[in-house]
């Protein structure tokens, strides 16, 4: 399934080229289903992360009890400590469903949306990027 | 229903700090709230059943992740 690059706006301050606004990253819609009903979730491709991870209050929405997870320190560029909270869940993408641990941080809320990882995603997806045309291929 | 909002930069700008709940028909912003719980309540009272979430950061940094 084909889906596209979304547009982020970012600061007027960026020294690396004044004049852009806005960036593509790729971004896609992954579903969850829960017995409160469904609902989407934007979440990030990012092939540097080790595993998927997302914000602890969307583990909330999922009925967890997020901090009973198994507790993981990792680290971004920063080097900063950062906590997750490991869960089964299951959850779709592109309509198939997938079950696998996913982290949950509530140290992430400057972030617009989730990690989709190596473990959990790229384990169970083929992923293919073509920026030039804005697509993202995951099968 | 897959979300077909391409451009995220005006919500982003309008409704920093919060979580946005879209509606995948219409590609807007049906709800916002402080929490994705909220958002997801207020989308399902406005009839939509599979609202798309996202957090609006307070500043829309460059990310190297």
């Amino acid at each position: 399934m084909q889906f596209p690059f979304k547009e982020f706006p970012i600061q007027y301050t960026n020294p690396l080229n004044p004049r852009k606004t806005t960036l593509l990253r790729p971004v896609i819609q992954i579903d969850f289903e829960t017995k409160d009903g469904g609902f989407g979730y934007l979440a990030l491709i990012d092939s540097g992360a080790d595993y998927c991870l997302f914000h602890g209050s969307i583990g909330e929405q999922l009925g967890l009890d997020v901090k009973k997870g198994k507790a993981l320190a990792f680290y971004g560029t920063s080097g900063k400590q950062q906590i997750a909270y490991f869960h089964k869940i299951r959850f779709s993408v592109a309509g198939k469903e997938i079950e696998t641990l996913v982290g949950f941080s509530y140290q992430i809320n400057e972030l617009a949306f989730g990690i989709l990882g190596q473990e959990g995603f790229f384990s169970n997806f083929k992923v293919s990027f073509d920026l030039s045309k804005k697509l993202i291929e995951v099968d | 229903m897959q979300l077909q909002q391409l451009n995220l930069k005006s919500l982003f700008r309008k409704f920093s700090g919060t979580w946005l709940a879209l509606d995948p028909d219409s590609n807007k912003v049906i709800a916002t709230a402080s929490s994705p719980k909220v958002a997801i309540k207020k989308a399902q009272k406005l009839g939509v059943n599979h609202p798309v979430l996202t957090r609006a950061p307070k500043e829309n940094m460059v990310n190297i992740l």
